[in-house]
């Protein structure tokens, strides 16, 4: 319980990192623009683009149903 | 115009298709790696993965802007965050229910069909996100 109560901080956590980022004027970055700071070299896209394949596999075809 | 709503109708139905697939099948592996493909040859077609394309290094460092590391630390922070706990459920078996990996609490979530085509919709999106905006940069400043 504490632990998904963790990953709901987490998730809090992200939509705050934004919108501070978005609203207030600090040197923190959007998420679009880390992205994009990682995408200026080529293994950072290279890494993007594993890392979507990979979240593709392991949600889609590698889903395990709840209790089985 | 209606190239683009053709595609994303394609994609609207192909996201649907591809969240029914029974897991674990080589038709779920083939459902995946289709548009992974689809994404990787387009990507490298437009030079993305090329180190000698600088107008590509270029037009993601002017996207940037004035982004530098010390302005991704709260991100860093929440992904080890995430890390942590991630390696903490892990290590606990991967599905346990007092410590639930990630996975195991995105499963519960992807129970019915149409929260799987959502989230197999937003995967699309995201993988097609990158193109997008790099055709717009093609036909606005051609190199």
């Amino acid at each position: 319980m504490i632990a998904t109560i963790c990953w709901l901080l987490l998730i809090v956590a992200c939509l705050g990192v934004e919108l501070f980022a978005r609203f207030r004027n600090t040197n923190t970055t959007t998420l679009a623009r880390a992205g994009s700071l990682l995408a200026a070299r080529i293994y950072g896209r290279v890494l993007l683009l594993l890392l979507w394949a990979f979240v593709g596999l392991h949600l889609f075809a590698r889903y395990t149903l709840p209790g089985h | 115009m209606k190239r683009v709503a053709v595609l994303m109708l394609g994609a609207i139905a192909y996201a649907w298709w591809a969240s029914g697939v029974t897991p674990f099948t080589t038709l779920a592996y083939v459902a995946v790696a289709v548009p992974a493909v689809l994404v990787v040859v387009t990507y490298a077609s437009m030079g993305a993965l090329s180190p000698r394309r600088l107008d590509v290094t270029r037009y993601y460092r002017a996207r940037a802007g004035d982004a530098a590391f010390k302005g991704t630390v709260p991100w860093l922070t929440v992904l080890t965050l995430s890390l942590a706990l991630e390696a903490v459920g892990l290590a606990l078996g991967g599905r346990s229910h007092t410590v639930p990996t990630l996975s195991t609490m995105l499963d519960h979530l992807l129970v019915y069909h149409w929260s799987r085509w959502l989230v197999c919709l937003l995967w699309l999106g995201a993988g097609a996100w990158p193109l997008a905006r790099l055709a717009r940069r093609s036909r606005e400043e051609p190199r």
